[in-house]
């Protein structure tokens, strides 16, 4: 009787001890999770920002500087300053969406816009709203050209 | 009698069966009864699973956003003192380039842009629906129809600046492997229709290379 008891308890372990080596580690960019906290940073959109959407070239090229201004007609220029780090040459796209002073959207996303960066060096993306005064906040993704 | 009527029976059940079998027996045909390849949605405002080096979707969604949004910088466009009457169509706008587009895409994407966001700071003419109106505006006149709900108007709508435009290119081709690039210019002005002056110009530009096999039509 000992000795099944021993040979089950032997078993059980060796079940336990083979199945730990079987973990994995998350590398790169974490896939999106639904957080319920509307406070929490980082979920929300980051208004007057810009967003690298593609994790292909989130390590790859660095937001300098955004900034917007109003146009003698009273539309909206945003524009962002990227760098590229790597030592290729990369291909961009980028686009804005214009949102009221409530945060709602005002107007359709502009069209995607084509940069091309040099190896280490800067570049920008400029855009203008098609709507006035109404614009409050401004928000630009990018993502790899293609 | 009885013993009849059952042998007739078996024998009709048996030509029956034999109906049947024989439907059953294997026929040759060409039809390739397999499913095809389902269409599917691709987005026009990015490169698609079949892309050249001709003008695209996204190059005419690129082009004529741009355009929208930098001729609303422009006060003499759209903080005049009245809202200027502007033409654009496709009547002068020109394809000298080697690729093959309907020019009616890039017009009317961009006036009806300009147009859902101008918001009544210009106003367009819609010349290329002008014998439209003067046959309405002619069945008014006559009495044929009523008059309508809008105010009368003597004389339809001329224009204060039309736009013109053309588009040109460049063509390389490497012999000995067939790699084709296509350097694409398109520029767009507005032309005031009293003075012929240029108040407005955009341009859009890019370059494509590939081993072309792409048709447009």
């Amino acid at each position: 009787m000992k000795k099944f008891i021993l040979a089950t308890v032997i078993l059980v372990l060796s079940f336990l001890l083979t199945a730990c080596p079987k973990y994995s580690v998350q590398e790169g960019s974490f896939d999106p999770v639904r957080i319920r906290d509307q406070n929490f940073p980082g979920t929300t959109i980051r208004w007057n920002n810009v967003s690298i959407v593609d994790p292909g070239i989130k390590n790859k090229i660095f937001v300098e500087t955004t900034n917007s201004r109003r146009s003698p007609t009273g539309t909206l220029e945003v524009w962002v300053i990227l760098r590229n780090r790597t030592d290729y040459p990369i291909q961009i796209e980028a686009r804005t969406s214009f949102y009221d002073a409530t945060q709602a959207p005002v107007e359709q996303p502009t069209a995607w816009k084509r940069l091309l960066l040099t190896a280490n060096s800067t570049g920008h993306y400029k855009e203008m709203s098609a709507t006035l005064t109404e614009i409050g906040y401004y928000h630009i993704e990018v993502r790899e050209g293609r | 009698m009885k013993k009849k009527s059952i042998t007739l029976f078996g024998m009709t059940l048996l030509f029956g069966m034999v109906l049947l079998f024989s439907g059953c027996a294997t026929y040759s045909t060409q039809v390739d009864n397999t499913s095809g390849r389902p269409s599917v949605y691709v987005q026009n405002d990015s490169t698609g699973p079949i892309a050249g080096i001709g003008i695209e979707s996204q190059d005419i969604i690129g082009m004529t956003d741009k355009m929208m949004r930098d001729m609303f910088t422009y006060p003499i466009l759209t903080n005049a003192g009245s809202p200027p009457h502007v033409i654009i169509d496709s009547q002068y706008f020109k394809n000298e380039s080697s690729s093959r587009i309907n020019l009616n895409m890039i017009t009317d994407r961009l006036r009806i842009g300009l147009n859902r966001n101008a918001r009544g700071r210009m106003i367009f003419v819609g010349r290329h629906f002008s014998d439209m109106v003067e046959k309405e505006k002619k069945l008014k006149s006559q009495g044929v129809v009523g008059g309508g709900t809008t105010p009368h108007a003597s004389k339809t709508l001329g224009g204060d600046y039309l736009l013109g435009g053309r588009i040109t290119s460049q063509d390389a081709i490497q012999q000995s492997t067939g790699l084709t690039s296509r350097s694409t210019y398109i520029m767009f002005e507005m032309v005031d229709l009293q003075t012929g002056q240029i108040v407005w110009g955009g341009d859009y530009s890019f370059k494509k290379a590939a081993a072309d096999d792409v048709i447009y039509r």
